[in-house]
């Protein structure tokens, strides 16, 4: 007890003397950093005056301003990835029902602010997906069950105020349905519930006491063609539904136990818009007109007849529109359109203008990369003196117009050679992320404002699943932009979402044009890697395996070039499905054929395989060694080539057993291995340099612990010129430690910048919703036998890592649903780039070492140059005089 | 006081002292003394390389503003000596200049010598392999390696 | 008889129904799902009383594993929560509220206690339902050093420099003025004092035992002053 305590005392005392001053000043706020807001794509909504209420895909709710698109509030619910939205209903109060098979809840929210009135729990023993609908007050909770019957419980939500506790009671009702299968579609249709079966058609009027279901033959109905029927909910006055055959949508209305089909046909996407009590229907049609290529027509739903055409002026980036929902006011109508790429838009009729759109598709970031942006044509301009390289008059006048320009921009400011803006500046921080989507879109954003500075939409594309479900695509650089003229390059690599085969995209990072376009492959990708050498035009060649272990080189003519080095290619991948790690070497290629030879496999089955890190392709490692205390040093054991895997084993008595291993990638060999027992993840790698640091959740004690393991080679370097992972004289030791963290993490990344030589940060997520940076210095091993103080930069240490509020990098902005981190490094030494992606996205830049390259922001220009210049002329002054004093006493 | 004076007071005071005066020629030098400027001039190093010692001991083997400027003085003086020897011994006669030169010169790097051996014990010198390890070049890679998880 | 075992079937009944609307269980295949709920208290500053503090707080439950939504009045519930040890933490951009541990047996029972991840098993208790106050505004920002005219004058170094410099200028002007220069004379006068010698003190003690040795003494004193000063000379006449 004593020990824990005293060990309190210090570890305070230490936290306040080792104080984080990493922090960020108040007046740097908004100056280098920017977050997008996003709410998913939208499932549900319901239009309110002022505001647009949204339920979406990914479990948010939120209130959308109708003039801008602006969010005014947001409410996040649970992960979307187990419970989704069935459910919104808006009156005087938002309703939602959010969850999944046989857990529901039921909230109510306030209009207006977002805060929740209510909210209950309904539990059922039924696993079978339900349906929600709200018939004049009463929740109603539909379950079909196969063979059987529907089972409807209703729900009264405004006694259910006083209920003690938080469970709703329900009145069940079970009306038998024994002709229920897995084919059978039920759609509610305000108080009836219709289901499409075969080819009948059944539904029953659920506010009848006692009602059972009616049952019609579709032939009667819908025309006698082949195809099957759809029932899609049509919301309306009156109780109606669409069937929809082959793409055209007839509308049934509901009277009693009888059915009305309307003569006419429809879209559908149709819905109805009710205007001072007359209903109007509203589609969306395609459009020959190759600039308007979407109409909006109304009809009146007696007749069918059209009462209003427009053509939309529909912007070509978009994916093909469905109407969501609308209102009517007056004459003017808002009505409000999702795309197939998650994009958001409201047309305001009859102007037909698309008054905002919200690109919601980046609310699900799967992949992303950071692009230098060319310099000025103005700087490139010079290099086309050496184009005439014979004639020597002509090479003087160019470069002496070009310098008589660059005088002209510098003195009269740069409107001589317009630019797009696109330019690097001095310090190379004004940078383009592209970022694909899971929607399949690609979005440019610009560093500096955040704003999209294009986007290329992408049809038919999926991204890869990879371990833990996780969804990704692969973005390789194989030019950058700093070898003008020649332009930037790079490719994405995404599935197809017929086929599944893979899909090349190569396009121009800066301006989004693509030469080739979509290229789709005849064979399903497993992995693919940039080759690290580069042809007469800068351009790396990408090796893509494919899944019959064949290796494709694009470009295809950058085989010649690396004929020479297939014996130094190396791949390797990690297949969770088995646990098993095999590499593979490209030794056996000819120039003819490319062959992928395995050459090791490593099996860790039967544990699961749940994380597997490489080291950064860019990462540079400044210095070789660790400085001890005698001032010898301790040199360290870098491994470009080492693989960190973590595995999960269950076990009897140790719940389950968390074993992480050192890899080498080229040889198959184990260098380390470690076990925690009592661990649960989730677990987090970081890989970097020399050392890897993970998080798992410790089950004994219950609270989040982050080890650091350390590799070194020892006093005397095996080798300094050239490393090899088939030259390993002895294995490197490995020092350990580990801390609790008193958060939960979300996401790990770690700082990377161009040299190596600042700092190095760790980059965590939060579940908070903060991100928090904890220099490396707290979480290296410390030696045991060496002392730790301020002289040998060393923090003594401490079990729990102090989380200051001030080491969030992103002050109030707290982040939902955050899925990566990903870090690039900047032209300056001292800062790299972080781009946090989630729900919501947030870009900002990090100076571990503080900015220590540049003369900071405040920099009191104007007061050192008058202090001088004050200073000089005072110095003279004062020469003079003393002269003249010297003379006159002379004198005397 | 007037010549009475003085022979009155010749005539009451004892005179305990007798001075001798001896010829000075007469006895020769001790060894390695020397009167004469040029060997004066030789030998001055030397001859500070005691006070040298108890300066640098008294400086201080901590790295602030007191000791750096000893061991800048120290480093530098010598070296402006050396510099200026041929004028020192311009003025000199000639005979066995080269050698008295070399013994002044022995002279100004043995301060030197201690110099740097304060320098020594203060960390300064870069006779660590620490020292050297900011131009250590990173080992040249020999096989690269590519791929990750299998996606699907 | 009859009506006696229709009241205890009734009070059974409503007793059953007493504890299980109590503890809000759901008995559904053996897992039962409790509810945490509590209050919060944000700080009455200006700001919580205009803003709609209550829709930007979060109640997290094991990091997001359940999430539960601040009402009106300040009171929040975490629904379908199982038996076990969840930490309960209360998330707000501006506001920091301190985290409680809240451990459900599996007969229902809550107990709140403080976190604490280095002693895990010390159990501080928090009052259930959970009373949760905010701690304060949280500081994301370092303060700008200032640069303030004191840093440089109060420095000691500038101090001991500057005032001798300005005693060094001011006094000789002062000296140089004729009043001045008769108040210090005065001063001086005032403050003056003979001091006797010691030799004079040692000699008149030894010599100086006669009567009137006290009118005597200072003639004496006089006298041998001036003979030990005629004395000190060694002039020697012949």
């Amino acid at each position: 007890m004593a020990n824990f305590r005293s060990i309190y005392k210090i570890q305070i005392f230490l936290t306040i003397l080792v104080h984080v001053t990493l922090a960020l000043y108040e007046d740097q706020v908004g100056k280098f950093d920017w977050k997008l807001s996003f709410v998913g794509k939208v499932k549900f909504v319901s239009l309110e005056a002022k505001r647009i209420i949204v339920a979406t895909e990914e479990n948010v709710l939120a209130s959308l301003n109708l003039k801008n698109g602006d969010i005014h509030w947001r409410q996040v619910l649970e992960d979307p990835k187990d419970y989704k939205l069935e459910l919104l209903h808006v009156n005087k109060e938002i309703v939602t029902v959010s969850g999944k098979e046989n857990t529901w809840f039921v909230r109510t929210w306030d209009l207006n602010t977002g805060t929740i009135l209510t909210e209950w729990f309904i539990n059922t023993e039924r696993t079978v997906p339900s349906l929600f609908t709200i018939v004049n007050e009463k929740l109603l909770h539909i379950v079909p069950i196969r063979g059987l019957q529907v089972e409807i419980t209703s729900y009264t939500l405004a006694n259910a105020e006083n209920t003690n506790g938080s469970i709703l009671k329900g009145i069940s009702r079970k009306i038998p349905a024994a002709w229920l299968n897995k084919d059978s579609d039920c759609v509610p249709a305000k108080s009836y519930i219709v289901c499409a079966v075969s080819s009948k058609l059944y539904y029953v009027d659920l506010l009848k006491e006692n009602s059972m279901f009616v049952s019609q033959s579709l032939a009667d109905l819908v025309d006698n063609s082949a195809g099957k029927v759809l029932l899609i909910e049509y919301k309306q006055d009156v109780p109606s539904v669409l069937l929809l055959k082959n793409n055209i949508a007839k509308l049934g209305t509901f009277n009693g136990e009888n059915i009305q089909i309307k003569p006419f046909n429809l879209m559908p996407n149709a819905i109805s818009i009710s205007n001072n009590g007359k209903d109007l229907i509203y589609q969306l049609e395609a459009n020959d007109n190759k600039n308007k290529l979407i109409k909006v027509k109304a009809k009146d739903p007696q007749t069918g007849l059209d009462s209003f055409s427009l053509d939309l002026e529909y912007p070509l980036g978009l994916g093909a529109p469905i109407i969501l929902g609308g209102q009517s006011k007056g004459s003017v109508t808002d009505l409000l359109l999702s795309t197939t790429d998650d994009a958001l838009l409201l047309v305001r009729l009859p102007e037909g203008k698309i008054l905002w759109t919200r690109e919601e598709a980046l609310s699900s970031v799967v992949a992303s990369e950071f692009f230098e942006l060319p310099i000025s044509e103005l700087d490139a301009s010079i290099e086309h003196e050496f184009d005439s390289a014979n004639d020597i008059l002509e090479m003087f006048s160019h470069r002496i117009s070009t310098q008589i320009k660059q005088f002209y921009n510098l003195v009269f400011g740069n409107n001589l050679l317009q630019n797009s803006g696109l330019v690097r500046d001095e310090f190379g921080l004004h940078k383009i992320i592209v970022v694909a989507t899971r929607a399949g879109k690609l979005f440019a954003l610009d560093t500096l404002t955040g704003s999209i500075v294009w986007s290329y939409r992408l049809p038919n594309v999926q991204s890869f699943i990879g371990i833990d479900n996780e969804e990704k695509m692969l973005l390789l650089v194989q030019r950058t932009a700093q070898y003008a003229p020649l332009p930037a390059h790079c490719v994405l690599l995404a599935q197809d979402t017929i086929t599944g085969n893979g899909i090349l995209f190569e396009f121009d990072p800066i301006t989004g044009y693509s030469k080739a376009g979509i290229q789709r492959l005849n064979y399903k990708i497993v992995q693919a890697t940039l080759l690290p050498y580069q042809d007469k035009n800068f351009l790396k060649p990408m090796l893509v395996l494919s899944q019959d272990e064949q290796a494709h080189v694009y470009p295809t003519q950058a085989v010649s070039l690396i004929k020479d080095h297939f014996s130094t290619m190396f791949l390797y991948v990690a297949d969770t499905e088995n646990s098993r790690l095999s590499g593979y070497t490209l030794k056996y290629s000819t120039e003819d054929s490319l062959q992928v030879t395995p050459s090791w496999n490593v099996d860790l089955a039967p544990s699961k395989l749940i994380a597997v890190s490489a080291k950064p392709a860019n990462e540079h490692v400044h210095s070789q060694g660790k400085v001890l205390y005698d001032r010898s040093v301790f040199y360290k054991y870098v491994n470009p080539n080492l693989l960190a895997v973590a595995t999960m084993t269950s076990d009897p008595i140790y719940n389950s057993v968390l074993s992480v291993y050192l890899i080498d990638g080229v040889t198959g060999l184990i260098i380390y291995g470690t076990s925690h027992k009592k661990a649960r993840g989730p677990i987090h790698l970081v890989h970097s340099e020399n050392w890897l640091v993970y998080t798992f959740f410790n089950e004994r004690f219950r609270r989040n612990e982050v080890v650091a393991l350390e590799l070194y080679e020892g006093h005397w370097q095996n080798n300094n010129i050239a490393f090899s992972s088939f030259a390993l004289s002895q294995l490197p030791q490995v020092q350990s430690q580990a801390y609790i963290l008193p958060s939960i993490p979300q996401t790990m990344a770690v700082t990377l910048t161009e040299r190596g030589i600042t700092n190095k940060f760790l980059i965590i997520a939060l579940t908070t919703g903060a991100i928090i940076e904890i220099p490396w210095m707290f979480l290296q091993p410390r030696f045991t036998n060496m002392p730790c103080g301020p002289e040998e930069s060393c923090i003594p240490y401490m079990p729990e890592i102090p989380l200051h509020s001030e080491a969030t990098i992103n002050y109030n902005q707290t982040l939902s649903g955050i899925h990566g981190i990903e870090v690039a490094p900047a032209r300056l030494e001292s800062t790299s780039h972080v781009l946090i992606h989630g729900l919501d996205i947030f870009y900002t830049r990090v100076a571990p070492s503080k900015t220590f390259d540049v003369l900071k922001e405040d920099f009191d220009h104007v007061l050192i140059v008058l202090v001088l210049t004050g200073l000089i002329v005072a110095t003279l002054a004062t020469k003079k005089l003393a002269a003249r004093k010297a003379l006159k006493q002379a004198w005397k | 006081m007037s010549n009475k004076a003085i022979n009155r007071r010749q005539k009451w005071s004892l005179e305990n002292v007798k001075t001798y005066r001896v010829a000075a020629e007469a006895l020769p030098s001790p060894p390695a003394y020397s009167t004469s400027t040029v060997s004066n001039a030789t030998l001055a190093p030397l001859k500070q390389v005691p006070m040298n010692l108890f300066i640098s001991y008294m400086a201080g083997n901590s790295i602030s503003i007191f000791p750096i400027m000893m061991v800048g003085m120290l480093l530098m003086r010598p070296i402006q000596a050396i510099w200026a020897t041929k004028s020192t011994f311009k003025m000199m006669e000639t005979s066995s200049a080269i050698l008295q030169m070399l013994v002044y010169v022995f002279g100004h790097l043995v301060n030197m010598a201690l110099a740097l051996y304060k320098c020594h014990s203060m960390g300064l010198l870069p006779t660590h392999a620490s020292d050297w390890l900011a131009f250590v070049e990173p080992p040249i890679r020999q096989e690269y390696l590519g791929g990750g998880v299998a996606l699907h | 008889m009859f009506k006696y075992l229709v009241l205890s079937f009734v009070v059974v009944i409503s007793l059953i129904y007493e504890i299980y609307g109590e503890t809000g269980i759901v008995e559904d295949n053996g897992s039962s799902k409790y509810i945490i709920e509590g209050r919060i208290f944000p700080l009455s500053d200006y700001q919580t009383s205009n803003t709609n503090w209550q829709s930007a707080t979060r109640v997290h439950v094991n990091g997001g594993q359940h999430i539960g939504f601040v009402k009106r009045d300040g009171s929040f519930i975490v629904n379908n929560v199982q038996s076990g040890s969840y930490v309960v933490e209360v998330l707000h951009p501006d506001y920091t509220f301190e985290p409680v541990r809240v451990e459900i047996n599996s007969k229902g029972k809550f107990r709140a206690r403080k976190v604490n991840h280095i002693q895990t098993s010390l159990v501080t208790q928090v009052p259930y339902p959970l009373k949760i106050k905010a701690l304060g505004k949280t500081r994301y920002f370092q303060v700008r050093e200032q640069w303030h005219i004191t840093d440089v004058l109060f420095n000691p170094m500038i101090m001991m420099m500057v005032c001798p410099l300005l005693l060094i200028m001011v006094l000789p002007k002062l000296m140089n003025d004729p009043e001045t220069k008769k108040d210090l004379e005065q001063i001086q006068e005032m403050t003056k004092f003979e001091m006797t010698e010691v030799s004079d003190m040692v000699s008149n003690y030894l010599a100086g035992n006669s009567v009137g040795s006290k009118e005597g003494a200072p003639k004496e004193r006089d006298s041998n002053k001036k003979g030990q000063k005629f004395r000190k000379r060694p002039v020697v006449k012949d």
